[in-house]
């Protein structure tokens, strides 16, 4: 009985999660590519569900593909109203209740539609990457995709792709214990077919003149010619994007961004307010957030990657000059 | 007498009284040992006991001397809720000793957060993995944790495949979600 009771215990700490030795399916990344380009080409509208926890969320998302670019909106359903309008050049954020538009524009229109081409080989390499069955999602026959962590410094996810088109229509995100912590699913989904162009322009537009702008001006910068640096990423992870932005005002904020091929971290560092926080961890779904002190400047690292990588990062940040 | 203490504890008492009844308790062992078991078994009530109970009550047993001030009106409510589940009972020491004995030995930190996410009804997502409750939450605004978000997840690659949905963690209501 005891030995039993040990071995349950056993069986709980060993990482059940973690693919350690095992190769991707040489299918399994075709299956990622395939779900990367319906991602570009297809148009659709649908509602859609964000699970978190014990938090549900129900949006639409309408994307219309379109050679100049793809036009993209998701509006809330459920709570206070909110819109997010994509582009190709940018993410404009519309909140009517505090009247504001928050602007986060692409460094490069070369950097959005390229991203994730190059990066299935990197991917691989810290996630393996296997076919699982055929399962129904909003009612489309979707193929089951496993990207397992070969270790705990990234998330486990599971995907689920229309076996027609390609198309993601289900993602989880699990933790070291296989626990969900997150998930985004369709429940209703047109794809294709006749899609109003009106939906996918903001609703707030013309409203949105007198609104607040809060515009993140970011550009391109050498982090490291001025100072700051990340000692040493955790295992996998390598810095893809240096820039400065303006950010909830604040103008000059650096920002780093890690990846790991699928999963991203950002270094986010400005000068510490009066009170300065003390240092801890926010977790918000797959979302990790640590921040802590470093001189006069608060580092904060930002992460769909699990708390101990995110606090990693934020202890490897430097400032050498 | 007792009732002149329990407010002292709630920091409910009028300030002259303070002056008159804080030498009072220094001086009578009886009172000063009324003062102690008021805080242990509020303590214990608000779950303040760890896995090393004796420790933990010798530590505070020697701590209390330097407790003796009014609280700040913003913890009264804790405060009161400990005096008045213990008024109702017969023996203080009995109450401590049920309150002792209820309480788990083996947890590490009072977690109602995760216990109310554990015994929840039928939840598709389980909230699996609540921050580590050792761990300090910094004092943040809602608005500025989600304009970090929104920075941040330009840049996530799933975005890439996923389009523009990862977007709803930034506008989602309920934040903190993974803490309650």
């Amino acid at each position: 009985m005891i030995g039993r009771a040990l071995i349950g215990l056993l069986a709980l700490a060993l990482p059940a999660s973690i693919a350690l030795a095992q190769a991707s399916d040489p299918a399994a990344l075709q299956w990622l590519r395939r779900i990367y380009a319906a991602s570009q080409k297809l148009s659709y509208t649908g509602t859609f569900v964000y699970q978190q926890g014990q938090q549900v969320e129900t949006s639409r998302i309408t994307h219309i593909a379109d050679p100049a670019g793809p036009h993209e909106k998701l509006e809330t359903l459920d709570g206070v109203p909110r819109e997010v309008i994509r582009t190709r050049d940018a993410v404009a954020s519309y909140a009517p209740a505090t009247q504001t538009v928050k602007i986060d524009r692409y460094l490069g229109a070369r950097e959005f539609p390229g991203a994730f081409r190059g990066e299935i080989g990197e991917l691989s390499q810290n996630y393996s990457v296997r076919k699982g069955d055929v399962e129904r999602v909003a009612g489309y026959d979707c193929q089951v995709i496993w990207l397992e962590p070969r270790d705990r410094m990234r998330y486990g996810h599971r995907f689920w792709a229309d076996v027609n088109s390609g198309m993601l229509l289900k993602t989880r995100t699990y933790d070291e214990k296989n626990g969900v912590m997150e998930q985004f699913s369709f429940s209703q989904l047109q794809i294709g077919g006749n899609i109003d162009r009106e939906k996918v322009k903001p609703r707030y537009a013309a409203r949105a003149r007198d609104w607040r702008v809060e515009d993140s001006a970011a550009a391109r910068a050498d982090l490291a010619k001025a100072g700051w640096i990340v000692r040493s990423a955790p295992p996998g992870f390598r810095t893809v994007n240096e820039l400065t932005r303006t950010l909830g005002g604040t103008p000059g904020v650096g920002q780093i961004v890690l990846s790991d091929g699928l999963a991203a971290i950002s270094v986010f560092i400005e000068p510490a307010g009066q009170a300065a926080p003390e240092p801890g961890l926010i977790r918000q779904g797959a979302i990790n957030i640590y921040m802590r002190q470093l001189g006069n400047h608060r580092i904060t690292v930002v992460g769909e990657a699990p708390a101990d990588s995110v606090k990693y990062v934020a202890d490897a940040v430097e400032f050498r000059k | 007498m007792k009732d002149r203490l329990s407010a002292l504890m709630d920091g409910e008492l009028p300030e002259e009284e303070f002056d008159v009844l804080v030498p009072r308790v220094g001086a009578d062992a009886e009172l000063r040992g009324a003062w102690d078991a008021y805080h242990l078994v509020g303590d214990a009530l608000r779950g303040y006991f760890g896995a090393d109970l004796a420790a933990g009550v010798a530590r505070r047993l020697r701590e209390e001397p330097t407790v003796l001030a009014p609280r700040p009106s913003s913890r009264q409510g804790a405060g009161r809720v400990a005096w008045y589940a213990m008024s109702a009972a017969a023996g203080l020491l009995a109450v401590a000793l049920v309150v002792w004995t209820a309480l788990p030995l083996v947890r590490p930190q009072p977690q109602l957060t995760a216990d109310a996410a554990a015994s929840a009804p039928i939840v598709p997502v389980a909230a699996s993995t609540a921050a580590p409750a050792a761990e300090p939450k910094p004092r943040v605004a809602t608005a500025e944790v989600e304009n970090y978000l929104l920075a941040h997840q330009l840049y996530s690659h799933t975005s890439a495949m996923q389009g523009v949905a990862p977007w709803v963690r930034t506008v989602a209501e309920g934040r903190d979600g993974g803490d309650r």
